[in-house]
């Protein structure tokens, strides 16, 4: 590159530096709310960019004040609640989707788009950040957080309530057994399993089986090849299915034949691929008829293989 | 004098005998490491037990895992492999450029583009051929192209630089059209398409691919004669009985038939249909047609070699086939590009 051409360079970055600034400046000084500290007790304009925020958001009955959801809350593949979400603006987690909406509360997750949520942090934004569920007792705690956040403390506690008397109603009617359990393993598409350490593992485990990804040293999600799902031999196989299944490599490995006829072997249990992904009340749905499908296995079931 | 003659017979009966135990010995060669990709795999089975299941002995789970994932995958080794290797000999035969290969030259990236539109479109869901016919289809606009770009004799330097330019359109496409797609899975698989890779394939995708890769070897396989005499020039060729042109639109539906449908099944590989030709090319002497059946043999052994090559480091997280070849293939065509500037003036 020739001393001209850097020199071009630099001035063009300089002269987008100082866009970027004026642009922000610009939003401090002309939007209403962010560079408030606390920001009102209730916020009026909650944007949210994490699918599991959505829809806890949903839940909690703010779905008035919600001026964005992320595209994935109105996707029947991602999320339990997409009929809710439809109509609401939604947004791909970038910030400048979300600076004209001059949120007075932006929710994140601590893991998806962290570009988008650093650039409205530095304008000021006031955002509150909900970590993932690893586990159940990880689904009161981000309520509790989120909750709080929105001002809807008194309807989060009662959905807290709910789900831990719903939980206790699972585990007293299909006690999990003391003595061996039978294997339960999760697939979806691309053979994407989840073993400790995750919502899914804690799930399977709560509905009284073991998890067959532990045997493999499976550490939250992670991927399984085909071989390798096959000689686990499950009692249980359960499928992570899409509602809408746009045609992808991905899908096409859940189709495989030699994964039909292990399953032939297995019971087979299609349960959906949004409910694995986030920590809200509806797992106690799939909980129960894990459950309830482990009751009815019986003492059967293989032994517990390392 | 006749001892001299008697020693240029002596010469001519080892190369005779040489390429005489050519064809049988890379056959051997394939047999064996066609056995030994079936011994291997993320399961952890003995190899003893792996080999057992083909013969009916072995658990239920082992069986399935020889007979459903390890088979399919090495048969799918053997068939993109041989078509690579015949369609690299082909090309560089018929093109008298020792750069010339399916990959290098676009014609893998058009035919991967091929089979994306329809894969993920959901045309293959709806009609089963429809993804290697894309991928043929792909390949032929790919080979198309690149007549009209760089053509016969055309020079090395244009063919290569028409087949980048091909390749960088084709895979731009590619990825523009996984980034619309609708599944969530689709941006990532974009490593696929341009690495290849033949994990967790099924007897699916060889009943897809073999219908017309056949019909794309026998045509190829009818070069070996014409190419022998093209190597005299076009004119020569013509003079003995060989019509030019319908030896090239027989190389370009061959090459469009067998790569498009390999590709189309096992993604982008590139590299191989390069190596392997200049592999076999000191056993058979410089007769392009001669050329033909050993490559398709060498290239089915180097691409099972690298199928299990791939599963040997990280099992469970296998690499791309591409990226294993493109590390033996790029230095391999480093040293083709100083050999031949070496020969110019």
């Amino acid at each position: 590159m020739g001393a001209g051409a850097r020199m071009a360079l630099g001035i063009q970055r300089m002269r987008w530096q100082t866009l970027a600034l004026a642009a922000a400046a610009f939003a401090v000084l002309a939007l209403p709310g962010p560079g408030l500290a606390d920001g009102p007790a209730k916020p009026r304009r909650i944007a949210s960019l994490n699918v599991c925020t959505d829809q806890l958001a949903l839940l909690l009955g703010a779905r008035d004040r919600l001026v964005s959801v992320t595209f994935l809350a109105a996707d029947p593949s991602s999320s339990a609640l997409a009929a809710e979400a439809r109509g609401l603006r939604l947004n791909r987690g970038r910030a400048e989707e979300i600076v004209p909406l001059a949120p007075d509360l932006v929710l994140a997750g601590d893991t998806a788009a962290a570009p988008g949520v650093q650039m409205l942090g530095r304008l000021g934004f006031r955002i509150k950040v909900v970590p993932l569920a690893r586990n159940l007792a990880d689904i009161p705690r981000n309520i509790a957080i989120l909750a709080h956040a929105i001002g809807e403390e008194a309807r989060g506690r009662a959905m807290i309530a709910r789900f831990e008397e719903g939980l206790a109603r699972v585990t007293q009617t299909h006690p999990a057994p003391g003595g061996h359990r039978p294997i339960a393993l999760l697939i979806g598409p691309n053979g994407v399993t989840s073993g400790r350490d995750s919502l899914a593992g804690a799930i399977i485990e709560t509905a009284g089986f073991a998890n067959g990804a532990d045997g493999f040293g499976v550490l939250g999600v992670g991927r399984l090849p085909l071989e390798r799902v096959l000689a686990a031999r499950p009692d249980v196989l359960i499928l992570s299915s899409l509602k809408v299944s746009h045609p992808s490599l991905a899908a096409g490995f859940i189709r495989h034949p030699a994964l039909a006829a292990a399953s032939a072997a297995a019971t087979r249990v299609s349960i959906h691929h949004h409910v694995w992904a986030c920590g809200t009340p509806l797992v106690l749905g799939a909980i129960e008829r894990l459950a309830h499908l482990r009751a009815t296995l019986g003492d059967g079931g293989k032994a517990l293989r390392p | 004098m006749s001892a001299a003659l008697q020693g240029a017979g002596r010469r001519r009966i080892g190369r005779h005998t040489r390429q005489a135990l050519l064809l049988p010995a890379l056959a051997l060669v394939l047999v064996l490491v066609f056995v030994l990709s079936l011994g291997i795999g993320p399961a952890g089975i003995g190899f003893i037990e792996a080999l057992g299941a083909l013969f009916g002995g072995a658990g239920e789970a082992t069986r399935l895992i020889v007979l459903e994932l390890r088979l399919p995958r090495a048969i799918l080794g053997v068939l993109v492999g041989a078509t690579l290797g015949l369609a690299g000999a082909a090309l560089q035969g018929y093109l008298r450029n020792p750069l010339a290969e399916p990959g290098l030259i676009g014609v893998s990236s058009s035919a991967a583009l091929g089979a994306v539109l329809t894969l993920y479109t959901g045309i293959a869901a709806a009609f089963t051929l429809a993804l290697p016919l894309g991928g043929v289809i792909g390949a032929v606009i790919g080979v198309v192209l690149l007549q009209v770009l760089a053509g016969r004799g055309g020079g090395t330097l244009t063919l290569i630089l028409a087949g980048i330019a091909v390749t960088s359109m084709a895979g731009a496409l590619t990825a523009l059209i996984l980034n619309l797609a609708p599944s969530p899975f689709a941006a990532l698989e974009i490593v696929f398409w341009l690495m290849g890779s033949l994990a967790d394939r099924s007897f699916a995708h060889v009943w897809l691919a073999l219908p017309f890769m056949v019909p794309g070897w026998a045509l190829l396989a009818t070069l070996a004669r014409p190419l022998d005499a093209l190597t005299l020039g076009e004119d020569t060729a013509h003079s003995l009985g060989f019509p030019v042109t319908g030896v090239r639109a027989r190389l370009i539906a061959g090459t469009a038939l067998s790569v498009g449908a390999a590709t189309a099944v096992a993604g982008t590989i590139g590299f191989l249909g390069l190596v392997v030709p200049h592999l076999l090319r000191p056993f058979v002497g410089h007769r392009a047609g001669a050329l033909l059946a050993p490559s398709a043999l060498g290239g089915a052994i180097l691409m099972v070699l690298a199928d299990i090559a791939v599963r040997l480091p990280f099992p469970g997280n296998e690499l791309k086939l591409g990226v294993l070849t493109a590390l033996v293939g790029g230095p391999f065509f480093l040293w083709l590009i100083v050999a031949y500037r070496r020969r110019l003036p």
